[in-house]
C-alpha cells in the first residue's frame, strides 16, 4: 500500500514539476523533459517489485466484400473477421535493475457455434532485460531488438513520406501482430550485452557491445509443409566497440553469421541427403562520425556519419562421402625359388578399406567492400528547423551483409478474401500474383483461431506438397494430425522477422512498390549512388519533406532514379487550436532506367480533432506501376496445334501496369491515451492492365470494399 | 513548500491526469512526447487495483463399470474410468474501477496424473471482453458476453429437476459452470449496448437494448473429430446420402449473424412492463466457403465447408409483450400476482421444392417465407396466510405453431451425451441418448475434460494408435460435458430433438419455445415458515400440428414433491447443525401418446423419482445422500417410430430403469464453494425388441445377435462411482 502510495505521489512531484517546466522552456527543451519525465514515469511504473500487468485488449470487426470479373460464380465474396484479442504483459522485477517480461496473446474469434475445445494461449515475448553494474551495463536476454550500424546489424524500413495517420495505425498494427516495430531495430533472440562507460576524463563514451543470436534452428522440420525445410542450424554473433569525444565518434563493428555443421550433421541420420549446405557470412566495418552539436550548440550544426564495409561470404557443401584408404603392410613369407626347404623372406601387401567420411567443400566465395558518407546540416533559425542530409554510397555486388539486409516487407501475399476463388484459366497466373497487393499487404493482417485439422496442418509422408493420390499418404502421420481438440493461431500477415542468406535472396522476389533503387537499404549489394534527404519545417506549421536519390548498378548498365516530395500543413499550429487539424500530402516516383519501370505513390491524409475526444481521419493512396519493356508475362502448357501429342509453352497474359488505389475514412473517439473506438469504411481497388493471348489490351479489376469497426483499450 | 502543500491537497490520480492534461494542451507543439506521457500515466493509473477472480473446480472420479451380460469379458476396453482433473479459472479484471474495462479468464486444466512431465495440460481463454458504462444509464461490452430477454426471443432453456438432492445438483452446477452457463442467459459473442434510464414513478424505467453477434464463422472442422460433431458421421462421402443427416457436422459455409433490439419500458414505477423486441438472425451468403475435403477413397475433393447442410437461415423475430403486477401495484405485501404475456412472430426463409416446375420435371429449390407465431401467458398468483404459510401458484400457457423458429430461444443448454467409461462404447458415444451405454444420470451430472481418451484397439504401437481411432474422438484429449452455449441452426435443432432424452425433455425440448405446442404448465407450491415446502405440478401440452401419418400428439406430466426440515423446530436442537437436517423427494411422471393413424397408439411413459437426505453433524460438515430413479417404457409403436426417427436407434427399446444413488460427507464453505466425498453407483436395466433390427448401433459390443433366438435383449449394467470433487469459487 505504501508502495503505490509513494508511487502516486512521484506521479505528482513530476506533473508538477512537468507545470514549472512547460511555462518557461523553449520547444526543444520542453521535448527533453518530456523525455526525462517518461523515463521518470517508466522508472515509477518499473519500480514496483514483483509482478506486474499491462497489455492492450483489442475487438473488432472488419468485413471485406470483393468484387472482379473472373470470380467464379461459387466464390465466397465477403470475409468477415470478428474478434476479441488481448496482449498480456507480465513483468516480475526481482530487482530493480532487472525485468522478466512474457508477453502472452489470448484470442477469439466470435461464434457460438460449437464447442470450442482448448483455445490456447500462445506466448508471444519472453525477455530478461536490465541495467546493472551502476547502470553502465545494459542486457538483453530472450527476445530482444537490437541495431548497430546500416551495414553490418540494422532493419530496412519502408519510408512512405507524410502517409496518412489513418493508414499508418494499420501499419504499426501489422508490424505489433509479428512483434515488429518501425524502427530499424532487428528482432531477435538471444542475449545482447551494451557497455557504455559514460565521461572518462577527456573522452564522453566508450563503448562496448557484444551481441549473439540464434537463427534458424535444425528442429523438427521433416514433415511440416508449411514452414521452410532449411537444415540450417544459424547464429548470429557480433561486437562494436568505439569511443566518442569531441562531439566525434569512431567504432568498430564486427558481425558473424554462420552454420553450425555439427549440429547439422548430427541430426542427418543414417540416411542424409546428398549434401548439406552452409552459408557463411562475415562483416567487419569502421564507423566514424561527427556533429558540431556536440562540441558547440549553436543554431546551424553540421556533421558527417561515414561507415566502410568489408565482406566475407563463403557458400559451402556438406556430404558424407567414401573415403578409400590403402594399407600396406610387410608380410614374411616362405621363398622356395632357391632352395626346397625355402627361405624366409618379406614381402609387401596391400589392403584397401573403404569409410564414410564428411567432406566440406567451399563451392562459392566472394568478398566485397562496401562504404557511405553522409555530411548533413542542421539549423533551427527564425522558427524554421531544417535537417539536410546527402549520401553518397559505394557497394561491391560481390558485398553481402545479411544481418543489415532482410527488409521486413518483401512481397504480396493474400491477406483479404483469401478464400476466394476465380474461374479464369488463361488469368490464374495473374491472380495468383496480383489478387493483392502493395497497399493491401503494408496495412492489413489477419490472426485466426481455427480448429486444427488435417485442411490446415498438413503432414504427407516424406512429400512436401499436397498429394491428390491419398495413397501415397503416410496414414499414421496423418492419424497423428486428427487433433481437432484444440484450436492453432493462424496469421495472414505480410511482415516478418527472418534474415536471408545470400542465395534466397532473389530479386525477383521483391515488390518493387518499395525501395526499388535499394531494396535491402544501405547494405544493397551492387549500388553506387547519391541519396539527398531534406525535412524541413517552420514552427511546425508547415512540413517538408524531400527525397531525391539517382543510384546505379555497377554490375550491369541499370540506374534508378527516385525523387519524392511531402507537404503537410498543421492548421492545429497555425491557429493554436485544441484539436488536431491538418493535411498532408506526398508524391514519390522511382524509375529503373533499363526496363523503364516506374512506380508512383501518391498520398492524401487529414486528421480532423474536434469536441476534444473525438476526429475525422481519412487517407487515399495511390500506387501506379508500370513495368515499361519489361512487362510480366504468364502462360502454361497447351497442346501444340502443330503436334496434338506435344504441349508447347504459350503466353496467355503480359501485365503491363497495375495501379492500387486505397481510400479509408474513418471516426474515432479517443476513451484514454493508447485507448480508441473507431470505425472506417473504405475501397480497395486493384485494377491490372495486361495483353492477351492475341494482344489485345483487356483491364482485371480486383475491388475491395471495406468496413471496420475497432475497439482499443490500454491497461 | 508550497509545492508539498499542493501535493497534500490533490487528491487521486483522476485529478491529476486532469491537471496534466490541462497543463499538456499548452505544449501542443510536443504532441508525440504528450501522446507518450499521457498513456504512461494512463497506464500507471489503470494497474491499480487489478481484480483477481475465479473458479477452481477438481474432481477425482473413479466409474467402475460392470455388466452381467459381459461377464466372459468380450469388451476389452477398461471397466474403470479414472477422471482426475484440476481446472482453475483465473479471472482478471484489467482497469476495474476505470469507465473502460478488460476481462479475460484464462482456463488452466491439469489431469492428475505423475508418469510423463506434464503436470500442467493447458491454458486456455474460455471468456474474453471489453466492457464500459459512460454515466450510470448507458453499458457496453465487446466480445463475450451474457444476455436474456424472454423466453421466446433471447434465452437458454434448461432442465428442472425436482427437489434434486444436493449431492447431485452441487454436480450439475460444476457442470454448468464448467460451459460458462449462468441461469437462462445466452452466451454470445459480439457487442452489446444497454440503455437504462430511470425517469420518475409514473412513466418508470426505459430499457433500451441492442446488439450484434456473430453466431457461427466459417469454420473447417474435421469430420472424424471430436469437436463439431452431433454424430459420427458414419461416411466421408461427400455427396450426401441419407445417412448424412443434415446438422450431424457443426461445420459452416457461411458467417451467421444475429443483429437484435429490445425496448422496454417500465412505468407506474416498474410495475407494468411494456416490451418489444426485434431480432435478425442471417447467413452471410457472400461468405459462402469452400475447401478441401478428403473422401472415402482418400482423394481432395473440393467441396463446400460443410456440404450437408447447405441451408441458409435469414430469420426475423418480433416479440411483444406486457405484464401487470397487481399486487405490487395494490401495494399489498401478501398477496403475489403478476403476468406477463407475449406474443412473438417470426418469418424465416426456407428452400423447397419447386412442385409446380416438378411436375414438368424439373428440380428446383424456391425461396419461401414461413411464418410462425407463438404466445406466452405466464401467471404468478400467491398469498402470504400468516407469518408461517404461503401459497404460490405459477402457470404459463403457450400456443406455438408448428413453423414456429427461433433458434436464439430453441437451442437448448443441455444435450444428452455420453460422460461415463465413454471408452466402453467407442464411436457409439456419439448417439447420445441412443449410445448402448447411455445413462440420463451420467448426462445429467458428470463432465470431464478427458485428457487420455483410449484408442478402441489397446496396444502402445503406431499400428494400434492409428487403426484405433474412433470415428467420434481421436487419441487426443477432448472435452465431455452435456452442457453447452451452441446456438443451433434449424438442421441440428431437429436432429439434436431426435436425439432429447425423453426423461428429461419430453413435453418441451426447447423451453417455453418448442414449436408445435399448446397447453400449460401450472405448479402450486405451499410453504410452511422454514419447516417445510411442498409442491405438485400438471403440465399439459398438445401438438398444434400433428405430424404425417399421425395425430396430434399429447403431452401430460404431473407429479409432486416436498421438502422437509424436521428437526427446525425442536428447540433443543435450534443452536445445533443438526437443526438443518433436511429429507426432500419428489415424483414426476412424464407420457407422450400419438395415434399412428390406422395403426394404432404410441405411448411413452416415464417416472422420475428423486430422494434426498442432508444430515448436518458439525458446523458447514454433513452427510448428503441422494436417489433417483428413472422409469422409461414405450409401447411397440412408440420404440419401433423412435428406431426410425432417432439417430443410433437402431433396436427398439421397450422398457428402462435406471436408478443413481450416491452418499457422502459434504463440506460447505458457501453457497457456491464446497468439498465432497461420496460414493454411488448408477444401474441400468434395458429391454430391447431385437426381432426386426439389423442394426445394433444403440446396444452394447457384446451383444451377439446370431445368438439371440428370443427376439428380446435384455441389458443391465453398473457404474460403480467413488467421487471427491471441490468447487470453490472466489
Amino acid at each position: 500500500m505504501k508502495l503505490k502510495k509513494n508511487m502516486h505521489t512521484m506521479v505528482f512531484k513530476i506533473v508538477l514539476l512537468f507545470f514549472a517546466v512547460t511555462a518557461f522552456a523553449t520547444t526543444d527543451s520542453l521535448v527533453q523533459k518530456q523525455e526525462v519525465m517518461i523515463q521518470k514515469l517508466d522508472s515509477i511504473d518499473n519500480s514496483v517489485m514483483g509482478l506486474r500487468l499491462g497489455g492492450t485488449a483489442t475487438a473488432g470487426f472488419v468485413s471485406s466484400k470483393l468484387t472482379s470479373d473472373p470470380l467464379s460464380p461459387n466464390s465466397p465474396t465477403r470475409d468477415n473477421q470478428a474478434y476479441t484479442h488481448l496482449k498480456l504483459r507480465l513483468d516480475a522485477r526481482p530487482s530493480k535493475e532487472t525485468n522478466a517480461r512474457v508477453e502472452l496473446t489470448l484470442h477469439k474469434d466470435w461464434h457460438q457455434a460449437q464447442e470450442e475445445g482448448i483455445n490456447p494461449v500462445i506466448g508471444r515475448w519472453f525477455s530478461y532485460d536490465g541495467k546493472i553494474l551502476n547502470k553502465i551495463v545494459d542486457f538483453n536476454f530472450g527476445f530482444l531488438r537490437v541495431s548497430d550500424t546500416p551495414l553490418t546489424l540494422f532493419t530496412p524500413q519502408s519510408e512512405i513520406l507524410q502517409e496518412p495517420t489513418i493508414f499508418k495505425e494499420h501499419r504499426v498494427d501489422a508490424l505489433a501482430d509479428r512483434n515488429l516495430d518501425t524502427t530499424n531495430n532487428r528482432l531477435l533472440q538471444g542475449l545482447n550485452v551494451h557497455y557504455n562507460s559514460g565521461k572518462l576524463g577527456v573522452l564522453d563514451n566508450i563503448y562496448a557491445q557484444a551481441t549473439g543470436a540464434r537463427l534458424r534452428a535444425t528442429a523438427k522440420k521433416y514433415d511440416q509443409v508449411f514452414f521452410d525445410f532449411d537444415w540450417s542450424d544459424r547464429y548470429f554473433a557480433g561486437g562494436r566497440t568505439g569511443l566518442e569525444a569531441y562531439g566525434a565518434h569512431l567504432g568498430l563493428n564486427y558481425v558473424n553469421t554462420f552454420d553450425r555443421i555439427r549440429s547439422t550433421r548430427a541430426v542427418a541420420g543414417p540416411n542424409p541427403l546428398a549434401a548439406y549446405f552452409y552459408d557463411f557470412n562475415k562483416v567487419f566495418t569502421v564507423d566514424a562520425g561527427f556533429d558540431s552539436k556536440n562540441l558547440v550548440s549553436l543554431p546551424i550544426s553540421f556533421g558527417v556519419d561515414g561507415e566502410f564495409a568489408m565482406s566475407n561470404w563463403r557458400y559451402r557443401a556438406d556430404s558424407l562421402t567414401q573415403k578409400t584408404k590403402t594399407h600396406y603392410s610387410l608380410i614374411e613369407g616362405i621363398s622356395r625359388i632357391n632352395s626346397y626347404e625355402g627361405e624366409s623372406s618379406f614381402y609387401v601387401q596391400k589392403t584397401e578399406s573403404t569409410s564414410k567420411d564428411w567432406k566440406l567443400k567451399t563451392l562459392l566465395k566472394e568478398d566485397g567492400n562496401a562504404f557511405y558518407v553522409t555530411p548533413f546540416v542542421k539549423a533551427d533559425l527564425f522558427g524554421f528547423n531544417l535537417d539536410l542530409k546527402a549520401t553518397y554510397l559505394q557497394n561491391d555486388s560481390n558485398f553481402w551483409a545479411e544481418m543489415a539486409s532482410t527488409p521486413l516487407y518483401q512481397r504480396n501475399i493474400s491477406i483479404l478474401n483469401a478464400d476466394a476463388f476465380y474461374d479464369n484459366q488463361l488469368l490464374d497466373g495473374v491472380i495468383a500474383s496480383f489478387r493483392s497487393g502493395n497497399l493491401e499487404n503494408l496495412y492489413f493482417s489477419i490472426y485466426n483461431s481455427n480448429v486444427l485439422n488435417r485442411q490446415n496442418l498438413m503432414t504427407i509422408n516424406a512429400s512436401t506438397t499436397l498429394e491428390s493420390d491419398g495413397t501415397s499418404d503416410s496414414r499414421f502421420v496423418l492419424s497423428r494430425l486428427y487433433n481437432n481438440y484444440k484450436l492453432g493461431h493462424f496469421y495472414k500477415n505480410a511482415y516478418n522477422a527472418n534474415t536471408w542468406k545470400r542465395l534466397e535472396f532473389l530479386v525477383d522476389d521483391l515488390d518493387p512498390s518499395v525501395n526499388m533503387a535499394l531494396p535491402l537499404g544501405l547494405a544493397t549489394p551492387d549500388r553506387q549512388g547519391v541519396l539527398v534527404s531534406l525535412d524541413a519545417d517552420y514552427k511546425k506549421w508547415f512540413e517538408l519533406n524531400a527525397r531525391f536519390s539517382k543510384i546505379e548498378r555497377q554490375s550491369i548498365d541499370i540506374d534508378y532514379t527516385t525523387i519524392a516530395v511531402g507537404l503537410k500543413a498543421n492548421v492545429d499550429e497555425i491557429f493554436a487550436l485544441h484539436n488536431d487539424l491538418n493535411i498532408a500530402f506526398s508524391a514519390e516516383e522511382a524509375k529503373e532506367s533499363k526496363s523503364e519501370l516506374k512506380t508512383t505513390r501518391l498520398n492524401a491524409g487529414v486528421d480532423i480533432g474536434f469536441l476534444s475526444k473525438w476526429s475525422v481521419l481519412a487517407g487515399l493512396q495511390i500506387l501506379n506501376k508500370d513495368f515499361g519493356k519489361d512487362p510480366v508475362s504468364f502462360g502454361g502448357l497447351y497442346p501444340s496445334p502443330d503436334d496434338p501429342n506435344a504441349e508447347v509453352f504459350v503466353t496467355t497474359a503480359t501485365v503491363q501496369k497495375t495501379q492500387e488505389l486505397f481510400a479509408l475514412g474513418g471516426l474515432k473517439y479517443k476513451i484514454a491515451p493508447n485507448s480508441s473506438l473507431s470505425l472506417q469504411g473504405g475501397v480497395l481497388n486493384n485494377s491490372i492492365t495486361y495483353l492477351d493471348m492475341i494482344g489485345k489490351k483487356n483491364d482485371l479489376d480486383i475491388d475491395k470494399f471495406i468496413i471496420m469497426a475497432g475497439l482499443k483499450v490500454n491497461f | 513548500m508550497n509545492m508539498n502543500l499542493t501535493i497534500q491537497k490533490i487528491k487521486g490520480a483522476r485529478m491529476a491526469r486532469k491537471f496534466l492534461v490541462s497543463i499538456l494542451l499548452i505544449a501542443l507543439s510536443v504532441s508525440a512526447s504528450t501522446s507518450l506521457l499521457e498513456q504512461k500515466v494512463d497506464s500507471i493509473e489503470a494497474k491499480r487495483g487489478l481484480q483477481v477472480g475465479g473458479d477452481i473446480r477438481a474432481v477425482l472420479l473413479n466409474s467402475t463399470f460392470s455388466s452381467k451380460q459381459d461377464l466372459d469379458g468380450i469388451n476389452r476396453m477398461p471397466d474403470t474410468e479414472r477422471m482426475q482433473f484440476v481446472n482453475a479459472d483465473l479471472a482478471f479484471t484489467f482497469r476495474p474501477w476505470e469507465p473502460v474495462r478488460v476481462n479475460a479468464i484464462l482456463r488452466m486444466q491439469a489431469g492428475m496424473q505423475n508418469y510423463f512431465a506434464s503436470p500442467s495440460k493447458s491454458i486456455s481463454t474460455p471468456w474474453l471482453n471489453i466492457e464500459g458504462n459512460i454515466a450510470s444509464s448507458f453499458y457496453w461490452v465487446v466480445g463475450n458476453f451474457r444476455q436474456q430477454y424472454s423466453p421466446l426471443t433471447l434465452y437458454t432453456p434448461g432442465i428442472d429437476v425436482m427437489y434434486e438432492p444436493l449431492v447431485f445438483a452441487q454436480k450439475r452446477q460444476m457442470a454448468q459452470e464448467q460451459s460458462m452457463l449462468d441461469g437462462n442467459q445466452r452466451l454470445l459473442q459480439g457487442a452489446n449496448l444497454q440503455f437504462r434510464h430511470y425517469f420518475n414513478k409514473s412513466v418508470g424505467e426505459l430499457r433500451a437494448e441492442a446488439l450484434a453477434a456473430r453466431l457461427r464463422r466459417v469454420q473447417v472442422l474435421d469430420f472424424t473429430g471430436a469437436v463439431g460433431n452431433i454424430l459420427p458421421n458414419p461416411d466421408q462421402n461427400l455427396i450426401p446420402t441419407e445417412k448424412d443427416i443434415p446438422g450431424a457436422s457443426l461445420a459452416s459455409n457461411m458467417d451467421k449473424f444475429l443483429l437484435s433490439s429490445n425496448i422496454e419500458l417500465l412505468p407506474l414505477d416498474k410495475n407494468l412492463l411494456i416490451g418489444f423486441t426485434w431480432m435478425y438472425i442471417f447467413d452471410d451468403k457472400k461468405s459462402f466457403t469452400y475447401t478441401y475435403h478428403k473422401d472415402d477413397n482418400d482423394d481432395f475433393q473440393f467441396t463446400p465447408v460443410n456440404p450437408f447442410d447447405l441451408s441458409e437461415q435469414k430469420t426475423s423475430v418480433m416479440s411483444a409483450r406486457a405484464g401487470v403486477d397487481v399486487a405490487k401495484i395494490l401495494n399489498s405485501d401478501k398477496l403475489t400476482l403478476n403476468t406477463v404475456v407475449e406474443f412473438a412472430t417470426d418469418n424465416d426463409q426456407v428452400e423447397k421444392l419447386n412442385l409446380k416446375a416438378f411436375e414438368n420435371g424439373v428440380i428446383e429449390l424456391k425461396k419461401e417465407d414461413e411464418r410462425g407465431t407463438a404466445l406466452l401467458v405466464s401467471l404468478d398468483a400467491g398469498y402470504k396466510i400468516n407469518s408461517s404459510w404461503s401459497l404460490a401458484l405459477q402457470s404459463n400457457v403457450i400456443r406455438n405453431d408448428s413453423l414456429w423458429f427461433n433458434n436464439l430461444a430453441q437451442s437448448p443448454q443441455f444435450f444428452a451425451r455420453r460422460i461415463l467409461n465413454t471408452d466402453k462404447d467407442g464411436h457409439n458415444i456419439k448417439y447420445g441418448v441412443n449410445a448402448p451405454l447411455y445413462s440420463s444420470f451420467g448426462a445429467l451430472y458428470y463432465f470431464s475434460p478427458k485428457f487420455t481418451p483410449v484408442a478402441t484397439t489397446l496396444g502402445t504401437d503406431d499400428n494400434a494408435i492409428g487403426s484405433g481411432q474412433t470415428k467420434s474422438y481421436n487419441i487426443a484429449p477432448f472435452n465431455k460435458n452435456s452442457w453447452t452455449s451452441t446456438v443451433y441452426t434449424k438442421s441440428e435443432l431437429a436432429l439434436l430433438e431426435s436425439l432429447s432424452d425423453p426423461a428429461l425433455q419430453l413435453a418441451l425440448p426447447n423451453g417455453f419455445a418448442t414449436a408445435n405446442r399448446q397447453g400449460g404448465t401450472a405448479t402450486l407450491k405451499v410453504n410452511w415458515s422454514d419447516f417445510a415446502e411442498a409442491q405438485g405440478l400438471y403440465s399439459i401440452y398438445r401438438q398444434v400440428k400433428p405430424m404425417a401419418s399421425f395425430d396430434k400428439a399429447s403431452y401430460v406430466e404431473y407429479g409432486g414433491g416436498a421438502k422437509v426440515l424436521p428437526l427446525k423446530g425442536v428447540n433443543a436442537l435450534s443452536k445445533t447443525p443438526f437443526s438443518e437436517l433436511a429429507i426432500s423427494g419428489s415424483y414426476k411422471h412424464a407420457q407422450r401418446k400419438v395415434e399412428f393413424i390406422s395403426v394404432g397408439n404410441s405411448n411413452l411413459n416415464t417416472d422420475f423419482i428423486n430422494a434426498g437426505l442432508y444430515i448436518p453433524f458439525l458446523p458447514r460438515l454433513a452427510l448428503s445422500g441422494g436417489f433417483q430413479l428413472i422409469n422409461t417404457e414405450m409401447n411397440d409403436i412408440a420404440a419401433s417410430f423412435r428406431a426410425v426417427t432417432s439417430p443410433g436407434h437402431d433396436v427398439p427399446l421397450l422398457k428402462g430403469t435406471q436408478t443413481q444413488w450416491m452418499a457422502g460427507i459434504d463440506y460447505g464453505f458457501s453457497e457456491n464453494a464446497w468439498l465432497n466425498m461420496s460414493v454411488g453407483q448408477i444401474g441400468v436395466k434395458n429391454t430391447y425388441n431385437t426381432s426386426s433390427s439389423t442394426e445394433y448401433k444403440n446396444l452394447p459390443s457384446y451383444y451377439v445377435a446370431d445368438s439371440d433366438e428370443t427376439g428380446s435383449y435384455k441389458h443391465s449394467y453398473t457404474q460403480y462411482l467413488i467421487e471427491a470433487s471441490i468447487n470453490v469459487g472466489f
